[in-house]
């Protein structure tokens, strides 16, 4: 029996050491690094997003009484005037006529005509400002009510027959650091017209009026806003963010986290916000999911936070 | 075999020989091209128990090849060597290393020393593979160094240099010590030196010692003397009266 | 017949030959080394050689522009007060501009790069090779000629006809003739790293139907310039920006800052960086181990040496003698290299002419890169052979006949220390043998550790690589899509891309180009405004740290911080280069270590405030749902507006088919090289320590030592050394690549220092595995030990 000699530990040792070095090089599997996210419940508004204009509801367009010369426009945009303001004047040019006969008789050319508001409210537009001559009906300024202010949206036609008149709208965006207003939907006007987009392709649009509620006084017409129409709310919906989901197959799929390894799973999506998805059915809450899974995952494979 | 080895060892009697190795017919024919070189012819050997054997005879006679043979070093064109009740013959390589191992001590004419390990180093050597060793240190008193141990080859003297050689050999307390012209390095004092290390080794240990010489007159040392010449055994003479090392003069 | 023509040698030279014959082995594991060394340099050096002088007569006969320029639109009368610019020699004006293309079997749209060429007067400058087809046809208005690679990738002949969008108009244009222009040897989208053949290209139109499709008639966009000999480069740039900067000059950049020369001269240099050390690390190895040799031999023979001196041989001949021996022992290494490494330089050479489109590209081999091959050989080998060789030859004849002494061990530190107790007399021999020679050692240990260090930094680009690739593709660029415009659109483009199909989410961006300044520096650079909470791209330095885009101040790359000498807090002035100019000074809010590229990005919003306009966008990146894929980039490619669409899936994949090809050879080739090096040493130490303790180990094998044995005692003095060359092999390598990180282009791509535990494990595991091969292989001739022999000589 050889005895037991320090070369035999050694020998014990160096074998552990290769073995120890063997299963690292060759065996181990090192983990993928990843970014995960929770599937969680909360509230989910799915939205239709797109700009809108602000405008008055009520607006008076003040024109010319008679073709003369009107006298300069004193008021700006903007300004507020009381009901009879005189805007301005209009001296109404003579008749024109080659009768001679007429033309003694000056005691029948009539005065001035004086403009004037027809309502209080603030002024919107000004079409003409310094004296000119003026054909009647022409538009000089433009009086709005400034209570009611309603927003106007342009949608397509398609995204139109999703909205409902009542529906909550969301205003962002109206001035730095503002909290979003609160609008509702009041007509989805039936009429499409074409409108060629800001990418340059032509598309049937249709215009959405909206009640603005509660308008604070800052915003004022002609304002560009950004509009959320919500089509859907929840309260207690089992969401997970969007960037998790990829398309396997026709279905939707997450990437799962069990026991440190990814799983893939087949969902049933609901509604979609602008973050996140409703999940129907595959997930559960508190689940871990992988949010924009890289190539080297597939199922199976060990992940890493 | 242990056993054996042990009563027979305490036996020390040369008027009940057992003959520990024995050689029977043993011829070695070396093929140099076209010459061939008979180094042995025929050769009957018998090493007895205890016994210091002298192989004396002029250079190319054959008596180095003889103990290459008995050692375990070299195999017989024909013939057979039995060591107890080993065929050595028969034996393959790694056989004969074991055999080496076991039983067999060499001293040989240039001491053949490591020379990156000290002189106690170079026995512990042998000792760590030994099966039943003396202590190293023993060894080297036993030949005199007990004050060298821890010195290299290089700071010892030619005679110091064999001594430890002799150590080194004994310390694993070998069945057999074969020693090919331990002396022809050497100088007449330290010669004589190294024998008297031998024949004490011998007396004390009761190993069986086979020493090679040219040398007549170391042959007065020896119980029995054979005389080796052209490959053949011309005489064995057995020594009345065996001369101590201090004695011998040439 | 051998033995006829060695009769004719002299004595001296008879036993050269016989001396080298008996150690083939040796001299046949040194001569690997020599070759791949060799190989290594001539591959490299002539492959620069072929590159540089294609590259440079390729610039100088089709007169490669030194200075270019981009305006918003100059008339054509100013390129006479160019021309009076002092320092000017040659002015092209021409139209430049981007189109999209739709090729039939590209699902989105591809990007082309419109460059007009002047029929009537011809190209002064950046003249273009028509590689196959015709030139362009003056009366012609729908005919281009198209870039080679773009033609190759896509599979288009001349006679083809494309469908592009240009100006947003649809145009079907007929190709004439594919060509190319030194201007575009890499033809690579501005801002990219790698090529993307399939989806980028050059259109070259005549100028007449190039100026009608962009209302360019008698004005020009853009300008080529070369400079006279003696101009100064930044004074002719100064002057050609003031005259440019009226009509919306951008600011000229010289031809080193030129995208496609950047990237071939970054090529050449790194040839000549490579070109240089890794053959050096080999003639190192080479040299080391004709030391080893040469120092055997000479000790083995040192008596016959005295011998020769005493019958009145001269120090010199016998010197020469051994000189003569080293040379011999390579010259078939240096052949078996040259030939090696004009295979392998070809090979390169035809994988640069994929990337790098030349009219011509051979791969020749200069007869000066042979000669050098040749000379720097000889000179390791004379290092070698002095060395060693020296100390014998002048020894005294009386000196080197006597013999030698036994090998003077001594007590050392590890003897007083008591430290040697700890271990087995084998291992105590080990020691010591090593403990003799140190400096022996010590090279042995280096040279085992450069083939360790050589599969480190191969490794280490592997996992770089990968490591940029994730930064990039898994947390930079997370959009499925990126549209860009022709013009900044009004912000309601948003919304309309989300009506697109397949659209899920938007984030858009500003961008503007901009010169940055801060004290004396200036940098040129595109600064982009990106939405607060997008996550659709994202700003991450090289350590995966997300940065956010801070409300107010920029963001600015680290690599472009430093040119400009700015740091957090500073104030930058800000002047950007077109629309209306405005210039406005800003904080550097952050740095981040970006691995690619040098960005510039504030908030959108305080980007819009800056230029005073509103919130128009650039671009946009968009998340797309698959299922729509198809439809949407059918869509995208009939919108005029847009002028580009990237995919950063499709540049992956593209990356992945030509740059991951390559990697994995050059991988291949370079644990090839490492083994032969591992190889080389520990055969040769082996070996010799065979030679000078052959005596020892045989007369252990008589006193009853097995071969396994002495195996061990033999081949544990090669393990130790290869054990310690690991962590020096890690210093090495490390050092190595830290020093590559330093030396690559920052500008460009900025490779991040993440060593993975497994290049670490197996750059050892290679070598050891090498070592214990060639080990095992000397080891097998301990069979053949005489042991009778051993004890009859002395030595």
């Amino acid at each position: 029996m050889p005895k037991l000699t320090r070369k035999h530990l050694f020998i014990v040792l160096g074998v552990i050491a290769a073995l120890a070095l063997a299963y690292f090089a060759f065996f181990r599997e090192a983990p993928v690094s990843v970014q995960t996210g929770e599937a969680a419940r909360g509230e989910l508004m799915e939205t239709i997003d797109a700009e809108g204009t602000t405008r008055y509801h009520d607006r008076y367009v003040v024109t010319a009484p008679v073709s003369g010369k009107m006298s300069r426009v004193g008021i700006h945009e903007g300004a507020n005037i009381p009901q009879g303001f005189q805007i301005t004047r209009v001296d109404p040019s003579p008749p024109k006529t080659t009768d001679p006969s007429q033309l003694e008789e000056p005691s029948v050319l009539p005065a001035a005509f004086p403009v004037l508001a027809p309502v209080s409210g603030r002024v919107t537009r000004v079409f003409e400002t310094g004296e000119k001559i003026l054909e009647a009906g022409t538009p000089i300024i433009e009086i709005s009510k400034p209570s009611r202010l309603e927003l106007v949206i342009d949608v397509l036609s398609r995204d139109a027959t999703r909205i409902k008149p009542n529906m909550k709208v969301i205003v962002e965006d109206w001035g730095a650091d503002k909290e979003p207003l609160r609008a509702r939907v009041a007509t989805v006007e039936p009429r499409a017209f074409t409108k060629v987009s800001a990418l340059g392709v032509e598309e049937q649009r249709v215009n959405i009026i909206c009640e603005l509620i509660e308008p604070p006084r800052e915003l004022g017409g002609n304002f560009r806003v950004d509009a959320r129409i919500v089509l859907w709310e929840g309260k207690d919906v089992l969401q997970v963010p969007s960037n998790a989901l990829f398309r396997s197959g026709e279905d939707w799929a997450v990437f799962a986290v069990e026991r440190g390894r990814a799983a893939l799973r087949k969902i049933r999506t609901g509604h979609r916000s602008r973050d996140s998805v409703e999940v129907l059915e595959g997930l559960a809450e508190g689940e871990t999911v992988i949010l924009h899974p890289p190539n080297t995952v597939s199922d199976g494979t060990k992940v890493s936070d | 075999m242990d056993a054996i080895t042990d009563t027979v060892r305490k036996d020390h009697s040369p008027d009940q020989p057992l003959a520990v190795l024995q050689a029977r017919g043993l011829s070695k024919v070396y093929h140099m091209g076209e010459v061939d070189v008979h180094a042995l012819r025929d050769v009957d050997l018998d090493l007895f128990e205890g016994e210091l054997a002298v192989l004396l005879g002029a250079s190319g006679s054959g008596k180095s090849t003889l103990l290459n043979i008995i050692g375990g070093l070299d195999t017989p064109t024909s013939g057979t060597v039995t060591f107890r009740d080993h065929v050595l013959t028969e034996a393959d390589d790694a056989a004969l290393t074991e055999y080496r191992r076991d039983h067999v001590g060499f001293v040989f004419q240039f001491y053949n020393l490591i020379p990156s390990l000290t002189a106690l180093e170079n026995v512990q050597l042998i000792t760590e593979i030994a099966v039943d060793p003396m202590d190293p240190a023993e060894a080297l008193k036993l030949v005199g160094l007990g004050d060298r141990l821890h010195h290299f080859p290089a700071q010892l003297s030619g005679g110091e240099q064999q001594r430890v050689a002799i150590a080194r050999a004994v310390a694993k307390q070998p069945d057999v010590l074969l020693c090919d012209e331990p002396t022809g390095a050497l100088d007449y004092k330290t010669g004589k030196i190294v024998l008297e290390v031998i024949e004490r080794v011998n007396r004390e240990l009761n190993t069986t010692t086979a020493v090679i010489t040219h040398n007549e007159a170391i042959s007065k040392m020896a119980d029995r003397v054979i005389r080796i010449g052209s490959g053949r055994i011309v005489s064995i003479e057995t020594n009345e009266e065996k001369a101590s090392p201090g004695e011998l003069s040439w | 017949m051998v033995k006829q023509l060695l009769k004719l040698l002299s004595p001296l030279n008879k036993k050269l030959v016989r001396d080298i014959n008996h150690l083939r082995g040796q001299v046949v594991a040194t001569a690997l080394v020599v070759a791949c060394g060799v190989a290594s340099f001539v591959a490299m050096q002539a492959t620069y050689d072929s590159l540089l002088l294609s590259r440079d007569t390729y610039y100088s006969r089709y007169r490669f522009a030194d200075v270019f320029s981009s305006v918003k639109r100059a008339p054509e009368g100013l390129e006479e007060d160019i021309r009076t610019i002092p320092g000017v020699a040659e002015v092209q004006t021409r139209v430049v501009s981007s189109v999209t293309i739709d090729l039939p079997d590209l699902p989105e749209p591809a990007q082309g790069r419109l460059v007009s060429v002047d029929l009537t007067r011809g190209s002064i400058l950046n003249g273009l090779y028509v590689q196959r087809g015709r030139e362009l046809a003056d009366e012609a208005r729908d005919e281009v000629l198209i870039s080679g690679a773009f033609a190759e990738a896509n599979g288009l002949n001349p006679g083809d006809s494309l469908n592009a969008v240009i100006n947003g108009r649809w145009r079907r244009l007929s190709i004439a003739g594919i060509a190319l222009s030194p201007e575009y040897i890499y033809e690579i989208r501005p801002g990219s790293i790698f090529p993307d053949n399939r989806r980028f290209g050059i259109l070259w139109m005549s100028r007449r139907s190039a100026a009608a499709a962009f209302d360019m008639e008698n004005a020009f966009n853009d300008v080529a310039l070369t400079l006279a000999p003696g101009a100064n480069e930044a004074d002719v740039i100064e002057r050609l920006d003031d005259v440019l900067e009226p009509y919306g000059g951008t600011g000229a950049i010289g031809r080193a800052d030129q995208y496609s020369h950047r990237f071939v001269s970054n090529e050449l240099s790194e040839l000549e960086v490579f070109g240089t050390f890794i053959p050096a690390i080999f003639l190192g190895v080479v040299a080391f181990l004709l030391h080893l040799i040469l120092s055997r031999l000479v000790g083995i023979e040192r008596e016959q040496i005295g011998l020769l001196k005493a019958f009145g041989y001269s120090n010199r001949t016998i010197g020469l003698h051994y000189l003569k021996l080293a040379v011999l022992a390579i010259i078939g290494g240096i052949v078996i290299g040259i030939a090696l490494g004009a295979w392998l330089g070809s090979g390169m050479t035809a994988l640069y002419a994929d990337f790098f489109r030349f009219p011509i590209l051979e791969f020749t081999l200069p007869f000066s890169v042979v000669l050098w091959a040749f000379m720097i050989s000889f000179a390791a080998a004379a290092i070698g052979a002095v060395t060693s060789v020296s100390k014998a030859v002048t020894t005294r004849p009386a000196e080197a006949m006597r013999p030698e002494p036994p090998a003077d061990f001594r007590a050392g530190f590890l003897e007083r220390s008591g430290l040697n107790r700890m271990f087995s007399a084998e291992v105590r021999m080990i020691a010591r043998n090593l403990a003799r020679h140190p400096i022996k050692a010590l090279l042995s240990i280096v040279g085992i550790s450069l083939s360790v260090a050589l599969l480190f930094i191969g490794f280490y680009f592997y996992d770089a690589i990968n490591r940029l690739i994730e930064i990039q593709f898994n947390r930079v660029q997370l959009e499925d899509v990126e549209v860009t415009f022709n013009e900044p659109l009004p912000s309601e483009t948003r919304y309309e891309l989300l009506n697109l199909p397949g659209v899920n989410r938007v984030e858009t961006y500003r961008a503007v180009p901009v010169r940055l300044r801060f004290g004396s520096h200036s940098r040129r650079a595109g600064l982009i405004g990106m939405e607060q909470g997008g996550r659709l791209r994202n700003i991450v330095d090289k350590n995966l740290r997300d940065v956010r885009i801070p409300n107010e101040g920029i963001v600015l790359s680290t690599t472009l911080a430093e040119s400009l000498g700015a740091a957090e807090g500073d104030e930058v002035t800000v002047e950007v280069t077109e629309g209306s100019r405005p210039v406005a000074k800003v904080a550097v809010a952050d740095t981040v270590e970006e691995a690619v590229g040098m960005g510039v990005y504030m908030d959108s919003d305080a980007l819009h405030r800056l230029l005073k306009e509103s919130e128009v966008v650039s671009g946009a990146y968009l998340e797309v749902d698959e299922k729509y894929a198809q439809e949407l980039y059918e869509t995208l490619k009939n919108t005029p507006t847009v002028a580009g669409v990237g995919r950063p899936q499709a540049a992956l994949d593209s990356f992945n088919e030509t740059v991951g090809q390559t990697i994995g050879t050059s991988t291949a080739f370079l644990i090839g090289f490492a083994c032969v090096i591992a190889f080389g040493v520990v055969y040769n130490g082996a070996r010799i320590a065979l030679s000078e303790r052959g005596r020892e180990l045989a007369s252990l094998r008589v006193l009853g030592f097995t071969r396994r044995e002495i195996g061990i005692i033999l081949l544990g003095e090669q393990a130790i050394l290869t054990g310690w060359a690991a962590p020096v092999g890690w210093a090495i390598g490390f050092v190595l690549c830290f020093a590559t990180t330093r030396a690559i282009d920052a500008e460009i791509i900025r490779l991040p220092l993440v060593i993975s535990v497994a290049t670490f494990v197996y750059s050892f595991l290679i070598v050891a595995f090498a070592a214990l091969l060639s080990g095992l292989l000397v080891a097998w001739r301990l069979r053949n030990l005489d042991l009778i022999e051993v004890l009859k000589t002395r030595e």
